[in-house]
This record gives C-alpha cells, structure tokens and sequence, in this order.
C-alpha cells in the first residue's frame, strides 16, 4: 500500500498512460472488494464447451475445488498457499513503479496459485473462470517447474448490469523447457473496468503461447511485461480486441530479450466500431547478451467507423547488433475493392463485411498454436465462434 | 434482356461514358474492343453497380426493370455477372468458402434452397476439373498470390458455378498462355446457352476464335462508335483503331 499511496494512480501526463484516462475509475476506490453473491452464474463463452480442470472464482474468490488433478499439479487458493508455505510470496512481483500491481499487492483478495512439478504434463487444459458482480482484487501464481507443460484457459466475466473494477495480476514462471499456453476471453460487463498486469519470466528451451480476446469492459488495459531469460525459447503474444460505443482498451506490452537467440512474435488485431478506442503500446527489448534474437510485432487495426481511433506507439530498444526484429503498426477501413468484389458475386453488404472483418482477425486468431492437451482447433473454433457472434451483432446479419 | 440507352456515367468528377446505347437478347454474344482508357471496364462496373460511379443520364434496363437503382448483390442474384479484368485478393477468405456463401446468397434472396458443403463442394469440383483449377487452389484465399492466369480460370469458375443469365467478361484473356485461353475460351463456350447473353469484353481476336461474338463494338471516348459482325473483329485485328469513328462507317449493329 505505501507504494500506490506513494505514487497514486497514474495520469496521462505518464508516458506508459499516454492515452489511457483513468478518471472512470475514482468512482471504484476506496471501495472494498464485495462479498461472493449466493447464487453464481453459469458457467458461459468460448471455453465453456472444452474438457478442462475448473476452478470459479467469483470475485475473486475460490469456489470449488479441482481434487481430480493428476500428481505434480496443485491448482489452490493463493491464500490457501501462501498460508502453507509463506516463502512463496518471494515470487510475487512487488509492482515498484507500476500502481495497478501496488494496488493489487495492497488490497489482494485472492486468485489461483497453479504449481506444476518437473515433466508433469497436463492432458487437458485448467481453466480459471473469473466472475465478477463487484470489485476485485485478483492475483494468480502460475509456476512451471523445469519440462512441465500445460495449457491454462482464463475467462473474465461479470454479472451484465453491475458497475465493478476488477485488477488482477498474474505472475508466471517457467523454469527451463517449460511450456505453456495461456488463452484468456475477456468479457467483463460493459460497464466494468479490467486491468490485467501479467509479468513472466521465461527461462531456457520455454515456449510461451498467449492469446487474449477483448471485447467486454468500458475500460480496459492489458499490461504484460515478459523478460526472456533464458536462450532458445518461444514466446508468441497475439490478441483480438473488439470495441463498440465508448469502450477503451489499451494493451501494453514490454517484450525484454535478455538472453541469446531466443524468437518472441506479437500480432494484434483490433476491430472498433462506434466512438471506441483502441490503444497499443508495445516494446521490445534487446540486451546486450540476446544475440540472434528474432523479434517481431504488429498491431494492425480496422475502423468500422469514421469516430473510432487507434493509437499505437511500437517501439524498439535494440543493444545486441545481430538481431532480426520487425514491427509495423497500421489503421485503416475495410478494402472497398474486396467489398465489392464479394457484392459482385452475390453476397450482401453486411455479410461481406462481416466476411471481411472476420478474416482479418483470423491472422492473430491463427497465431493460437494449441498443443500442451489441447488441438489449436479446439481453441480457434470457439473464438471465432464469439468473434462472429460479435460481427453478427455489430452488422445485424444472422450468421457469419 | 439488357437495353442502355444514351448512357453518361462520371467517375471522380470526369466524364468517362459520353452516350452508350447499346441493345443485347438473350443468347447473344457481343463483344465490345477499344482502345485502353476508353471506358469499357467503367461500363462493366456500372452494370454490375460497383459504388463511386455516377449515372449522369441516360437508362439501363434489364428485363425491363431498371437496374441503376439496384444494389450489386441484387443484381448478382438475378443473373448479372462481371468477370473482373482485375480479380480482387482477399486474404483470408478460403475460395471452396467464397465460393459457398456466394452460391447460397444468391440462391437465397432468389428464395431457392440453398446448397449443403457437400452439394457446393460436388458442384465447384465438377467445374474445377475442367478448367484444371486445382483442389489446392480452391483451399486458398481468393486470388491471393495466383498468377494472372490463375485468377482468370478462377472468374470463370465462379461463372461456372454461379451460372449468370447475364456475363459481362472484362479481359478474361489478357494474362492467359495458349493453353490457359484455350481452357478459358472453352469455359467461356460452354455456357453460351439460348437464355444467356455475354458481353466479352477484349483487345484481340484470338479470344474471338474461341467464342465467336454475334456482333463486335468499338468502344471509343466513352461511346460506341463502331458496331458489326464478327468480321469487324477481324479488321480492327489487322487494322487497329487508327480510322475509329468516321461516322459513314458505322455498320447497322445491335
Ligand atoms: N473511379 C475513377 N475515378 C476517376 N477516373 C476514373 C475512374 N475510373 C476510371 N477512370 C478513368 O476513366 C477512363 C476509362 O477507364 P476504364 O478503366 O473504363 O478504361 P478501359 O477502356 O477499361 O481501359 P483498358 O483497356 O486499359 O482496360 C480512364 O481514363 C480512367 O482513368
Ligand atoms: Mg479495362
């Protein structure tokens, strides 16, 4: 707490805060978490249908148990761990500098700690479902001891009228040759506020696989920090941001090669529709040490209306001299010349469009690699499932 | 089937089509030539509809309903087809899939059943193989990276399956080797039928060998200036354009 008194919440006079106004968000402080409701709501979106482990929290707090889970895998309670072993809390990053993550330390609820033993792999994914209905201090702990592999699903949702902010942080570690794919749906009401603060650490011979779909909340940040620390290992972080009416999301991302011929990609995209906004900042970084680091990013974004905005600041910080590295940020409308060839042959406007806008989105959906217990297929059909139930609804067209 | 009568069309605040008459039946091929920029792919465009073009005077009837006021997709639905002289790519978008919702919007606003994968599938496949359009092909998005010749044999399988009362063919040979015009030009005669017309839009007369046109236009500064048989096909093969629009040698045409 005495660091986010320290420094209080940040302005856009802050240059990692640029575009993102936090003004809606005084209403929410000073407000405690709220109490679990009694009567939970179903389970719902994209991943509702796959074979998992789940564990519900609803704000943010443990509702059932996994006691099926194969040896070498805790999936608890962060308080329940941190009571049994205190020493763990060593891994939970303090936030110096970033005050989301010193709230989040301050005001903690609770949230999941998952704990993977060495070549534990898992058959099938765990999915953490995040209702909500008030306010929410969430943090989670995922450690992936040397060679575990698992595939961890996240869905964040809220009661469709309540007004509620929820921050949650998540601190991940992969020891060498871990694996992990980590595929997040954030749906949270319309008028929730969501900040996700997600900070991991990858050693030797890891692979990283990450994926987030935005569409829900009026405002929210994605903020991941990912320092690669060992060599020879993959990270891929793509995402689908979805925005209407006066929705803003900000995905931050500070991408740090510190390690020798490790490859990290990036590609986003963003579809905003009414007087939304859409905001990406994203850094990488290359030490001195992560020779034959192959780095790539973009972020390419299409308004569907003349009042919608993107604002992007990609940026490099290179000090090894043998690195690849490519990034690209672009906005822009709808090909016109596509549009009417697909009303040439048949196809109405807003079908068209809806096709249009859905393939468009397919190059970030397309980037989810699967493996780790579940097929690529088992996870892109779902989102795109929601992605064109979203076009449908934007469009008014009955299926895409 | 299709009447333009004294049609003026701008585009980007340009005149561009300055008076087209021109009259087509039902089982009629005309082709229509001239020289580059004269305006024929904007003719095609406004009968197909594509937004940004202006019909300054003039009519366009089809079937004796006026065209002009109909969205593209509507016109597609009832038989108009434009086989582009520059096929749009669309990443992403797999072509067996365009190719699917293309099929089953039309027969849909026409209030017909529309097709299952595999009645699609059967359908797209039959006319693929005859113009040697592979199944890898059809897994690709539209048009994206296909060559030239490619994307042409591609326009005419739409045509194919899609089968239009009405094709308007923009340079479909331009880009072809031998044997790529010889598929296409076979393609093209094989669905000339009593009740389907085509405007076979083109710069040379060896397209002309394949499907012989009933009447040849010459389309010169946004009007027709020329109009006769296939012969005049031949003549302006020899020829070129340079003796265009001497009014005394229009021949009585459509
Ligand atoms: N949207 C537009 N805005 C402005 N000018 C246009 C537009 N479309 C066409 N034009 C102009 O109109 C003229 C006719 O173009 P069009 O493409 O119809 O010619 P064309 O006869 O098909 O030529 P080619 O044989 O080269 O294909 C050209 O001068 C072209 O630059
Ligand atoms: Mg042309």
């Amino acid at each position: 707490m005495r660091h986010y008194a320290k420094t209080g919440l940040p302005t856009r006079k802050q240059e990692a805060w640029r575009w993102t106004d936090l003004t809606p968000l005084y209403d929410h402080l000073g407000k405690p978490s709220a109490p679990a409701p009694s009567t939970a709501s179903p389970l719902a979106g994209p991943f509702a249908a796959i074979d998992c482990w789940r564990l519900t929290f609803i704000n943010g707090v443990l509702q059932n148990s996994s006691a099926d889970l194969p040896a070498g895998v805790r999936a608890i309670s962060l308080r329940a761990a941190l009571n049994e072993d205190a020493s763990l809390a060593a891994n939970l990053s303090a936030g110096e500098g970033a005050a989301f993550l010193s709230l989040n330390t301050a005001l903690l609820n609770d949230g999941a700690f998952i704990h993977l033993a060495p070549d534990v792999r898992l058959l099938k994914p765990l999915h953490l479902v995040f209702f909500n209905t008030g306010n929410a201090q969430i943090r989670n702990l995922v450690m992936l001891a040397p060679r575990a592999a698992m595939t961890l699903l996240e869905s964040h949702y809220g009661a469709p009228d309540a007004n509620y902010f929820v921050n949650q942080a998540s601190d991940v570690h992969m020891a060498e040759g871990a694996r992990l794919s980590h595929y997040r749906d954030q749906a949270e009401s319309p008028n929730a506020l969501h900040f996700q603060y997600l900070n991991a650490r990858l050693e030797a011979h890891c692979a990283y696989d990450g994926f987030t779909l935005t569409r829900g909340a009026r405002l929210s940040r994605y903020e991941a920090h990912i320092a690669i620390n060992g060599a020879e290992t993959d990270c891929s972080l793509n995402g689908v941001t979805m925005l209407d009416g006066a929705q803003l999301s900000d995905t931050t991302c500070v991408m740090a090669h510190l390690a020798p011929a490790s490859r990290s990609s990036q590609m986003f995209r963003n579809v905003l529709a009414g007087q939304s906004q859409g905001v990406f900042q994203g850094l990488i970084r290359v030490a001195k040490a992560a020779q034959r680091t192959d780095a790539r990013q973009q972020i390419k974004a299409l308004l569907l209306s003349p009042k919608a905005v993107q604002n992007a600041k990609p940026e490099l910080e290179i000090l090894a001299d043998d690195v690849k590295c490519a990034h690209g940020a672009s906005a822009g409308q709808l090909d016109e010349a596509a549009l009417f060839y697909l009303r040439a042959r048949g196809i109405n406007e807003a079908q068209a469009r809806a096709l249009l806008i859905a393939a468009f989105l397919d190059d970030a959906v397309a980037q989810i690699r699967g493996g780790n217990g579940v097929d690529a297929a088992e996870i892109r059909n779902p989102l795109q499932a929601a992605i064109g139930a979203w076009l449908a609804r934007q469009l008014a067209v009955t299926h895409v | 089937m299709l009447e333009i009568k004294n049609l003026h069309v701008s585009a980007g605040g340009q005149e561009i089509l300055r008076g087209v008459d021109l009259v087509v039946n039902a089982g009629e091929v005309h082709a229509i030539m001239g020289p580059n920029g004269s305006g024929k792919s904007t003719l095609s465009y406004v009968l197909a509809g594509r937004p940004g073009y202006e019909i300054t005077g003039g009519s366009i009837h089809y079937f004796g309903e006026d065209l002009t006021t109909l969205q593209p997709e509507m016109r597609a639905a009832k038989g108009i087809f434009l086989g582009f002289q520059y096929p749009v790519e669309i990443p992403g978008v797999a072509t067996m899939t365009f190719l699917k919702h293309a099929i089953n919007a039309q027969r849909k606003t026409r209030g017909e059943d529309e097709l299952d994968a595999m009645g699609v599938m059967k359908l797209v496949q039959r006319e693929a193989g005859k113009l040697k359009i592979s199944a890898d092909m059809l897994k690709r998005p539209v048009n994206t990276g296909f060559s030239g010749g490619e994307k042409k044999r591609c326009e005419i399988l739409q045509m194919a399956v899609l089968q239009p009362l009405l094709a308007v063919l923009d340079e479909t040979d331009s880009g072809l080797d031998v044997d790529a015009l010889r598929l296409v030009g076979d393609g093209i005669s094989g669905l000339r039928a009593p009740d389907r017309a085509m405007i076979v839009i083109t710069h040379y007369q060896r397209l002309l060998d394949h499907i012989v046109p009933d009447f040849v236009h010459v389309l010169a500064k946004g009007k027709i200036t020329r109009s006769g048989g296939r012969e005049l096909a031949l003549e302006l093969d020899r020829e070129g354009y340079g003796e265009t629009a001497p009014q005394t040698r229009i021949t009585a045409g459509a």
